[in-house]
């Protein structure tokens, strides 16, 4: 089977993406005991820290209940084998504070995202990383709000600074997997380095869509133990696994490891595991970031206003990740349009 | 000047007496030399270059140095920045140049960066500074009174991309989509060149090309996004070193004191309206090169594709230098083992 020669590099975010599913509250213990068991799968990157990336944690977007410092520390010690990544976005981690802590703790695989059309904020960032010798790649979030063309020249600026790889985010979860096949396909052709797609399950697709990356030559994939993190998650790590096998495809972890790390997961990470609920149905139809779905349903519950005319209304601003504040704004307009509308009915 | 600062001098100087030849410098000896881009990597070498001839062949010449912002010249060479009386530092942007002084009777063009980050950072002022630069200094070159020679810096890229294991020579160009992103450097550097082809017709101006290709050596900038750089920044760091891809694109390198050398014999005695290509023709795969600066380091560092091994596309990046070599007489004095060498030794010192 010619799938048989093809290695895919898992990157597994439960100790980040999933902390978005839990209000950024994820603690020490937690990460060792999941880093282990993953370390033990064999799982080649697991990422930490902050959903939001390095830096992150703030009244805006949310206060991380352990310092980076601690879970990147805790994490290290736990990674024996597999490599330790973070997220990061310029802006939110600084190179002085942030960097160089990171760094200094030793992590491997740092992850430099921006907005799928602001590759620019990056260049520092990723020469930094380079100059210091890790591995460095580069993200586009959002990356369906633009098209093929405009995420290939995105994608060649970090390129350029010296990404060695190079993931695109559904960070919506609004992908068919058409719109991955185009996209990927357009990256392969065009980029000298590795390409690799990260889901979410919004439409139900993460799997499927992760799947279309492959075939259409993405060679990184990254999936989360019980779709663990934003929305109605991400690609499910262990079906992911169980799937590329039945395809034919290498990603050097082990099934029952990595089925044990999920099992251990669920218990000990995941209070609700995350679903396809209305909410990110909704998500992913407005193309509104999945990290949007817990801090929509509490204003909207707050204004006695129905979430998905929220969603829908952010998506049609174009609201993007780091605008969290545009929800309370979206909330208080469709409030106020709502009384206005009563007030004319009586 | 701190010893450091005093031991690097010297090191230069041992290179540049390994490529210097007995030629005849007399269109040198009362002249006046600009180099725009005086400040980068060819700038800074063909500095060492002409102020070593002061020195060593008792030349009198005048330099005049261009270039935006000398902060990175000035920490890494500062004893050429020293008072003296026979070297003017400009600092101005070519974009908007209007004036330089009369008594200029050689221009060294080089003002561009040819650093991918800053073409896809700031796409605009990469291409300005290619073809209104090259404009600039053109037309202020037209009122010299005694122009003797413009070398026009372009560069190898204005080829294409090749991925044939062939050399390139001078006339082996191929085609490239010219409205991609990525073909803003080398569009800008074919419409200088034909800017230059221009002033040289409608003014009788002595100008003529050069197409530099890929080097190594003191003054590059070590976190520099080109393979080799990487590389010796893993050396010296003692990690292991990653390749991008599947290790089989195809580079070459010429050491800095041998570029600078050929430049100076092009701008002397290369033939107006012509196109030279500068560079090394010894071609080398990524993969062998990375094997390479692992072994002249006598380091004993892994060697692993980063972060997946995907296979590459072909490319080749290697120029012919057959016409350049005869019709000028010109020999490589570092071949890529030792230029390696020097450059890890330079580098050891500043990382």
């Amino acid at each position: 089977m010619q799938n048989q020669e093809r290695s895919i590099l898992i990157c597994d975010p439960t100790l980040r993406d999933g902390n978005h599913a839990v209000r950024h509250q994820l603690t020490c213990e937690q990460i060792t005991t999941y880093a282990t068991a993953a370390n033990a799968a064999g799982v080649p990157i697991v990422e930490v820290g902050h959903g939001n990336g390095l830096g992150a944690s703030s009244l805006q977007v949310g206060l991380s209940k352990t310092s980076d410092k601690k879970a990147l520390e805790a994490a290290k010690k736990a990674l024996t084998t597999s490599k330790l990544g973070v997220h990061v976005i310029p802006g939110f981690a600084t190179i002085k504070k942030d960097l160089r802590l990171a760094l200094d703790i030793g992590v491997d695989v740092f992850r430099i995202a921006s907005h799928c059309t602001e590759a620019d904020i990056t260049e520092r960032h990723i020469s930094y990383i380079r100059e210091h010798g890790r591995e460095v790649y580069g993200v586009l979030m959002m990356s369906h709000m633009v098209s093929e063309d405009v995420l290939v020249e995105e994608a060649s600026k970090m390129q350029a600074y010296g990404a060695e790889a190079f993931i695109i985010m559904d960070s919506a979860g609004a992908y068919l997997p058409s719109d991955v096949t185009a996209r990927i396909s357009a990256l392969v052709d065009s980029l000298g380095i590795p390409v690799g797609f990260h889901g979410h399950n919004n439409l139900g697709m993460a799997i499927a869509n992760s799947i279309a990356a492959v075939e259409a030559g993405a060679t990184i994939i990254d999936g989360t133990a019980r779709g663990f993190g934003a929305g109605a998650g991400n690609t499910q790590l262990e079906t992911l696994i169980a799937v590329f096998d039945r395809l034919g495809f290498k990603t050097g972890i082990d099934l029952y490891k990595v089925l044990d790390a999920a099992d251990l997961a669920e218990i000990n990470l995941v209070d609700n595991l995350p679903t396809i609920s209305s909410v990110s149905i909704v998500s992913g139809l407005s193309g509104v970031f999945s990290g949007f779905a817990k801090p929509v349903s509490r204003i909207a519950h707050e204004y006695k206003i129905d979430p998905r005319d929220i969603f829908f209304e952010l998506g049609r601003r174009k609201v993007v990740a780091g605008q969290e504040d545009m929800i309370m704004e979206v909330a208080t307009e469709l409030n106020k349009r709502g009384s206005d509308e009563q007030c004319k009915k009586k | 000047m701190s010893n450091a600062k005093k031991n690097r001098n010297s090191f230069v100087e041992e290179d540049l007496a390994r490529v210097v030849m007995p030629i005849d410098l007399s269109l040198l000896d009362n002249s006046c030399v600009l180099i725009t881009g005086a400040s980068g990597f060819m700038g800074i070498w063909l500095t060492e270059l002409l102020v070593y001839l002061i020195k060593t062949q008792q030349l009198k010449l005048k330099l005049c140095l261009l270039a935006t912002d000398f902060t990175f010249a000035k920490s890494e060479a500062p004893h050429l920045y020293e008072p003296n009386e026979n070297i003017k530092v400009i600092c101005d942007d070519v974009r908007s140049l209007h004036e330089i002084p009369s008594d200029i009777e050689w221009v060294i063009h080089a003002a561009a960066s040819p650093d991918l980050r800053v073409h896809n950072s700031q796409p605009l002022y990469a291409s300005q500074t290619i073809t209104q630069g090259t404009l600039s200094v053109l037309e202020c070159a037209t009122r010299l009174p005694s122009l003797k020679g413009f070398l026009n810096v372009s560069s190898g890229y204005v080829y294409g991309y090749h991925t044939t294991r062939k050399l390139i020579a001078e006339n082996n160009f191929e085609g490239f989509d010219s409205s991609a992103f990525a073909s803003i450097y080398m569009e800008a550097k074919r419409s200088a060149e034909s800017i230059c082809t221009i002033f040289r017709n409608q003014y009788r101006m002595p100008i003529l090309n050069v197409r530099p290709f890929a080097f190594i050596g003191p003054y590059h900038q070590v976190d520099a996004p080109w393979a080799v750089n990487n590389f010796i920044n893993d050396v010296i760091r003692n990690q292991s070193i990653r390749i991008q891809g599947d290790g089989t694109a195809v580079r070459s390198y010429m050491y800095g004191a041998d570029m600078a050398w050929w430049l100076l014999n092009i701008l002397l005695k290369g033939e107006t309206g012509r196109s030279y290509n500068l560079g090394s023709p010894t071609a080398i795969t990524l993969t062998e090169l990375a094997t390479k600066v692992r072994g002249v380091s006598g380091s004993k560092i892994e060697i692993n594709h980063s972060p997946a091994l995907i296979k590459s596309k072909p490319s080749i990046f290697v120029p012919s230098v057959e016409s350049t070599q005869t019709d000028l007489g010109l020999r490589m004095q570092f071949h890529i083992d030792e230029a390696l060498l020097r450059t890890i030794q330079w580098f050891e010192q500043t990382v």
